[in-house]
């Protein structure tokens, strides 16, 4: 079964599914990245150059500081996050699912410098669509993964009727697909609510579709526990 | 459309998170889907390089945007991959005719640049649309998320550029020298022969038309570069399309009350098969009028359970002598040797002036200080430290003696002058206990303050008793051992030494610890 996530089992035998994310958000927070580190260069390029021969110094090794550790410091500082990928709403972790560590952050903004062969950035490209995880070259050395950052769920507004149990026990999947249907029956057609509600039909000992429907969305209520 | 039959996971997914399912196909079905592409676009791409050469730039143009057209038979592929049908290559080629022209004059001329090209394909080419329903199912499917689908083909568009540059680098990189300066010569020339110098400069980088042997192979990495990434467009857009629609009409809802309604009727169809069951043994029962015998219906079950047990052993040990558990691997590595040279370059800080100067002489100051600083807090840090003050006034004094030993107080307040007559009083009132731990501990001050055993508060008494050993004479050890023993003994067992067994440690306590004492006295 083809899916959008990176399984993983922690110890206490729950799996955790963690979402990758594609290359395409990746090479965009890399876009924003270059440009906050251009705009940071030519702000400390300007200041250091008041300063004559020492300045450029200076700049020489905030220029590798920020060439080499610009990552580094906000994936480790920023949950990370560089501001690039925070606009994307992506981050990096470790392969386990924990937050990345200091080595494995050094590892893989290091060896983009491999990535980055033979000029622009070709081998780490290349990888990162081959790659079932979309990692690139460094992701791979560090055994980090770059993944979406959980949204906050906001909750969604279920039509209130009469709260009814179900008259057979529901799974977990099917106690959340019958929660999906209350949440989002808005958006669907009378028709197709109809459709998919009839589907249900021996559970709901109802006789026409409307009161199908009915019986769902209380079923759903009854789920949200306004019972 | 049979939704149980999808081989990806349903779910309602972001516009991003659909593209990476699109990649994931991609990768899935890799074989099939770069087959497919290079059964179709081989001869249309290498026929014409092979005929006209020298119009290599039209010949690259013009497959590119005949595109929309090589890439039908790839959706045709994933369209019917995702529903756990996979058409093979030559399946999908015989079925080229079908699809390949649907719809072709707006899909290359006004609907050719279309941002939202891949997602829109589908509509035509599996929904059949066309007119003013097309436009009208692409407004809804528009709705949400169709940022990602321009996103696609934005990026994926500057990614060719940004691959090609890197190939042609790497090209250049494996030219022979003379070769590339002939080539450079050939280049100068014909910029200083045409006036306007900076417009054929930047032609000559996009496009070089001066060689033949560099006009083919620019096509050839066109082409390649082309051939990597539409597969990616296509399925990317295919994703995008198909997550429009479980968002729209649900599907992984239907898709889990179709599970549902399975389970509702299995389970249905089970109740009635048992009540059937039920009352035909009832018929039975009355019919016959004698119950069954349970022994009879065990007794083969039984049998089965062992030849099992014989048959899993056998499989057991096949599957162990099997080549999977005897398989041996030899690896080898290789080691590098990296001689570097080093280049050592000497600074030239003569360029330092004015303000500047003066700013490095004080930050130079700053930086001396420091690293003093850092020495002496060093040298202090180290002199303070316990280890190193250990090691050097081992013998000027002493470890702090502990007050407390297994839960036994050891000091000189909490014993009498002489502890081992005391103790032996003691025991013959009775207070067994009393006594022997009055013993034990003088025993225990007495090694502390004139032997110089170093105990430490969390000792166990055996521990005391291997410091002993190697600290004191034999003879106070093995009195010191015989004492722990019977401690041990009494306090954990409940076993009191006997009489005589008692007053000979008493005794022999006096005579080797109580001699000493006067001569402090005096």
């Amino acid at each position: 079964m083809l899916d959008t996530s990176h399984t993983v089992e922690i110890p206490e035998g729950i799996e955790l599914s963690l979402p990758v994310a594609s290359p395409l958000e990746r090479i965009l927070a890399y876009m924003i990245d270059a440009v906050v580190q251009l705009v940071i260069l030519i702000i400390i390029g300007n200041v250091f150059s008041l300063f004559g021969n020492f300045g450029a110094g200076i700049f020489a090794v905030l220029y590798f500081l920020l060439n080499w550790f610009y990552a580094v410091f906000f994936e480790m500082f920023n949950d990370g996050a560089t501001p690039g990928k925070k606009a994307m709403g992506i981050l990096v972790v470790n392969d386990d699912g924990t937050p990345v560590s200091w080595a494995a952050s050094i590892v893989r903004n290091l060896l983009r410098f491999a990535d980055a062969f033979p000029g622009f950035h070709l081998f780490g490209v290349t990888c990162m669509f081959l790659n079932s995880n979309f990692k690139r070259l460094g992701d791979l050395a560090a055994g980090t993964i770059v993944i979406h950052r959980k949204k906050e769920v906001q909750e969604v507004v279920i039509k209130e009727v009469k709260a009814e149990a179900p008259d057979v026990s529901l799974l977990s999947d099917e106690q959340s697909a019958i929660l999906h249907f209350g949440e989002r029956i808005d958006t669907l057609s009378k028709d197709r609510c109809n459709e998919l509600t009839d589907i249900l039909a021996p559970m709901l000992k109802a006789d026409s579709s409307e009161k199908r429907m009915n019986k769902v969305l209380a079923i759903a209520n009854w789920l949200r526990g306004r019972r | 459309m049979k939704l149980e039959s999808m081989t990806a996971k349903v779910r309602p997914r972001s516009g991003w998170e659909a593209l990476a399912l699109g990649f994931r196909m991609a990768h899935h079905h890799w074989r099939s889907l770069w087959g497919i592409w290079f059964a179709v676009t081989l001869i249309p791409v290498l026929l014409p390089l092979i005929f006209f050469p020298e119009y290599g730039f039209w010949i690259i143009v013009g497959f590119w945007w005949l595109k929309p057209l090589w890439e039908r038979p790839l959706l045709h592929f994933t369209s019917r991959a995702l529903f756990g049908e996979y058409p093979s290559i030559k399946d999908t080629l015989k079925s080229l005719p079908g699809y390949f022209f649907v719809q072709w004059f707006p899909t290359l001329t006004y609907r050719r640049l279309g941002f939202t090209r891949s997602m829109d394909a589908a509509v035509i080419q599996l929904e059949g649309l066309s007119g003013q329903r097309r436009s009208r199912r692409i407004q809804t499917l528009h709705m949400q998320a169709s940022g990602a689908g321009s996103w696609l083909t934005l990026l994926l568009f500057f990614l060719h550029f940004v691959v090609y540059f890197n190939l042609v680098l790497m090209v250049i990189w494996f030219v022979p020298e003379h070769y590339l300066e002939w080539l450079l010569k050939q280049l100068g020339n014909k910029l200083a022969l045409e006036s306007d110098g900076i417009f054929t400069l930047v032609r000559e980088l996009i496009w070089t038309d001066t060689v033949m042997a560099v006009q083919v192979s620019q096509v050839l990495i066109h082409y390649l570069v082309i051939s990597f990434i539409s597969p990616f467009y296509v399925t990317g857009g295919f994703a995008l399309y198909i997550n429009q629609r479980t968002i729209l009409e649900a599907w992984d809802i239907e898709l889990t009350f179709k599970q549902l309604r399975q389970r509702i009727d299995e389970k249905e169809k089970k109740r009635k098969k048992s009540a059937l069951i039920a009352s035909c043994c009832l018929a039975l029962v009355l019919s016959v009028g004698i119950a069954p015998g349970d022994s009879l219906a065990e007794e083969p079950e039984v049998e089965k359970v062992s030849i099992e047990h014989e048959q899993a052993k056998q499989t057991i040990e096949e599957i162990i002598e099997s080549e999977a558990f005897n398989k041996t691997v030899t690896k080898k590595r290789h080691f590098f040797d990296f001689d570097v040279e080093e280049d050592k370059e000497i600074a030239d800080l003569s360029g330092f002036s004015g303000f500047g100067k003066s700013l490095a002489f004080i930050f130079e100051i700053l930086l001396w200080c420091g690293a003093f600083g850092l020495i002496v807090w060093l040298i202090v840090k180290f002199s303070e430290s316990k280890y190193l003050s250990s090691s050097f006034k081992r013998g000027k004094k002493k470890k702090a003696k502990p007050d407390v030993l297994f839960g036994l107080e050891i000091n000189e307040e909490s014993l009498p002058d002489s502890p081992a007559d005391e103790a032996w009083t003691l025991w013959q009132q009775g207070e067994c206990r009393a006594a022997m731990s009055l013993l034990y501990r003088a025993t225990l001050f007495q090694l502390i303050e004139s032997h110089h055993c170093e105990f430490e508060d969390g000792y166990t008494e055996l521990e005391c008793v291997r410091i002993v050993d190697s600290v004191v004479d034999k003879n106070v050890a093995s009195f010191f051992s015989e004492l722990t023993q019977s401690w041990r003994v009494f306090a954990y067992a409940h076993q009191p030494p006997g009489n005589s067994l008692m007053q000979s440690l008493c005794l022999r306590w006096n005579g080797m610890f109580l001699t000493p004492e006067p001569q402090e006295a005096s």
